[in-house]
């Protein structure tokens, strides 16, 4: 087969996608036969056998006319595409719009070896996409080396920068099985489960005979008359488990974490059970940020988001992340490595000493009113205690606040729950804002705040109460005049 | 607050602009209050405290948003456009400063209301990918004026990107 001809996906699909449009068409049906069932005996149900196996000979006849219709050949930097049974159409992608290609592949396709491929051309909408859903695993590499090499005319620029030694440059970043261990044990999902389990935990507790729970009780606590302490236990032991099913469930989906730098672009593929893949231009990306969890930050680790400019909607859950969990000694050096345009400010201008009160009273003002509030309720200077917290939030919101300008890059930390230091060149600042209320005026503190386009609309991020001469250095920093 | 603010002011008409809206504003919300006590009076026994209060606090707001606003806006409300950037500053208790690169910028739209166009005014509004600005209440000769000239610079700027 000459690599003009027209290509079918594999065949599988038709049965994948007969699957598929069982699965959308068969819970209506479900249900449908749900209602009818008052009024039939259960012999009837060879009528709905037969009405089944009808169906899904309709499908599957349907599923072959697609598979057979929908064509695609790739040549002179061109993916062309040929669909439709009645009404024909066409389209044609020019190599150099193709924002991204993404390979996915599920259990099922793995089995019968074959993945799913997703292009994306700038726009966003539902017709900026095309996806062939099953085309042979090596196949899909091949499409997407084909539509990812740039034609002569941008290699030629390349060597015209006359940085030709470093044409081919690479480099690979695995994350480890015990970073990934670490991940889930901080990722702070542990909560979410815990209210998952314990929800469904507290449906079954009905069901679970007296004795038997007495019994289990006594065996942990022999001869304790207290009601709180089995319940502690209980709890305990929920916390525990959904602890241990958060870290499994990290490591599974984002097993095999890799990030792979090559020239112009940026791969990344994980996933044990449903492997995901995406390539990214590295001119897409708008802004790198750092997250230290709070959970996390003690033991050193942080995870490094991105914001990237067009793109599908839908897929910006996991475009986002280019590596979930990153030993902080070891950020450097990913920089480096991945995204050398980016660099880690060493030092960072911190916040002038009279903002310290302003953030204080941030976070004391609101839980000092609901605590205020709780009075009126029996056990309610129990409320108090949370008043410490608040307090070591906004003395270390205070601390974390920062600035940094180093040459075209402008960094800012911050800390609401998490800290951030948030990377950003300044060709992918939209715009600048600095603010300051009455208050604010009187201390001769502002607000900074930076926007960056980040699909599917813009995204900012923000310091408080910044000393005014630092503001003014970021802001003629950014001016062009 | 900075000691080299833009410029330009918007346009002093723009202060009957605010007047005569937000007068008009204060009407249609004064049909809550009035269509309260017209239930109480006729329908139900409601207490009438509640209808009086809420007349109340829609004067307050006509005062403040017909009379004091308006002032306190053209005070602050300042913008300039240079070769390489747009300069915005905007607000009453909070001062916000706003700087646009003219690379940045995507399109620019002029849009006005039928009080903004009695009065030949016209409200500027500047996109860049990711944020919306705009300068409101500018006379339409000199909005549009600023339009052309803001997307022959913003091309400009493109092409020496």
């Amino acid at each position: 087969m000459k690599m003009s001809d027209q290509k079918r996906q594999h065949p599988v699909m038709i049965i994948l996608e007969t699957i598929r449009l069982l699965k959308y068409g068969l819970p209506p049906l479900f249900f449908f036969a749900l209602a009818m069932r008052e009024e039939i005996r259960s012999i009837d149900i060879i009528p709905y056998l037969w009405g089944l196996s009808v169906l899904v000979i309709a499908f599957f006849l349907y599923s072959a006319s697609q598979w057979y219709v929908y064509t695609y050949r790739y040549e002179n930097g061109y993916l062309y595409i040929k669909r439709g049974l009645i009404f024909k159409k066409g389209r044609s992608i020019k190599r150099e719009r193709v924002q991204t290609v993404n390979i996915r592949t599920d259990l099922l396709r793995r089995l019968l070896g074959v993945a799913t491929i997703q292009i994306e051309t700038a726009g966003g909408g539902v017709e900026s996409e095309i996806v062939l859903s099953a085309v042979k695993l090596e196949e899909t590499h091949r499409i997407k080396s084909y539509l990812e090499t740039s034609g002569p005319h941008a290699d030629h620029e390349k060597y015209g920068d006359g940085s030709g030694t470093e044409y081919e440059k690479r480099a690979t970043y695995v994350v480890s099985s015990w970073d990934l261990f670490l991940a889930g044990a901080t990722s702070g999902r542990i909560m979410l489960l815990f209210s998952l389990i314990a929800t469904v935990f507290s449906q079954f507790y009905p069901y679970i005979p007296e004795n038997v729970m007495t019994f289990l009780t006594e065996q942990i606590i022999p001869a304790s008359d207290a009601d709180i302490i089995p319940l502690l236990m209980v709890l305990l032991l929920l916390l525990f488990l959904s602890w241990i099913l958060s870290i499994l469930i990290f490591m599974i989906l984002y097993a095999d974490f890799t990030v792979i730098s090559q020239n112009d672009y940026l791969q990344v593929s994980w996933g044990l059970i449903e492997q995901k893949e995406f390539t990214l231009k590295k001119n897409r990306v708008q802004a790198l940020s750092v997250q230290e969890g709070l959970l996390r930050q003690p033991f050193g680790l942080c995870a490094l988001t991105l914001e990237v400019a067009g793109g599908g909607v839908k897929d910006q859950g996991y475009i986002a992340i280019i590596c979930p969990i990153l030993r902080k000694s070891r950020l450097d050096t990913f920089l480096k490595q991945i995204l050398p345009e980016y660099r880690m400010p060493g030092s960072m201008v911190y916040l002038p000493l009279r903002s310290r009160k302003r953030y204080l009273f941030r976070s004391l003002a609101l839980v000092l009113i609901f605590v205020l509030l709780l009075q009126t309720v029996p056990y309610g200077w129990l409320g108090f205690l949370l008043l410490p917290p608040a307090f070591l939030m906004g003395l270390s919101r205070y601390r974390t606040g920062g600035t940094d300008i180093n040459d075209k890059q402008l960094t800012l930390r911050f800390r609401n729950i998490n800290r951030y230091h948030v990377l950003m060149m300044q060709d992918h600042v939209q715009s600048l804002e600095m603010s300051s209320n009455l208050f604010q005026r009187r201390s001769n503190l502002s607000t900074i705040k930076a926007s960056v386009l980040s699909s599917p609309s813009g995204k900012s991020f923000k310091v408080v109460d910044a000393d005014k001469r630092e503001i003014r250095k970021i802001w003629k920093w950014f001016s062009r005049s | 607050m900075l000691e080299n603010a833009p410029s330009e002011h918007i346009d002093p008409r723009a202060l009957k602009a605010w007047f005569i809206t937000g007068i008009l504003e204060g009407f249609v919300l004064l049909l809550i209050p009035i269509s309260y006590l017209v239930l109480d009076r006729y329908f139900w026994d409601l207490p009438v405290i509640w209808g009086r209060v809420g007349i109340a606090v829609v004067a307050i707001y006509v005062i403040w948003e017909a009379l004091i606003a308006p002032q306190l806006r053209m005070r602050f409300w300042r913008y300039e456009i240079r070769e390489n950037e747009i300069d915005i500053q905007r607000g009453i208790f909070i001062i916000r400063r706003t700087l646009i690169p003219m690379g940045r910028v995507q399109h620019v739209d002029t849009e006005y209301g039928p009080v903004m166009r009695y009065f030949g005014l016209a409200t500027l509004r500047v996109s860049t990918a990711a944020t919306d600005h705009s300068i409101p209440a500018l006379s339409k000769e000199k909005a549009s004026e600023l339009m052309g000239e803001i997307a022959s610079l913003a091309r400009v700027s493109d092409e020496d990107v």
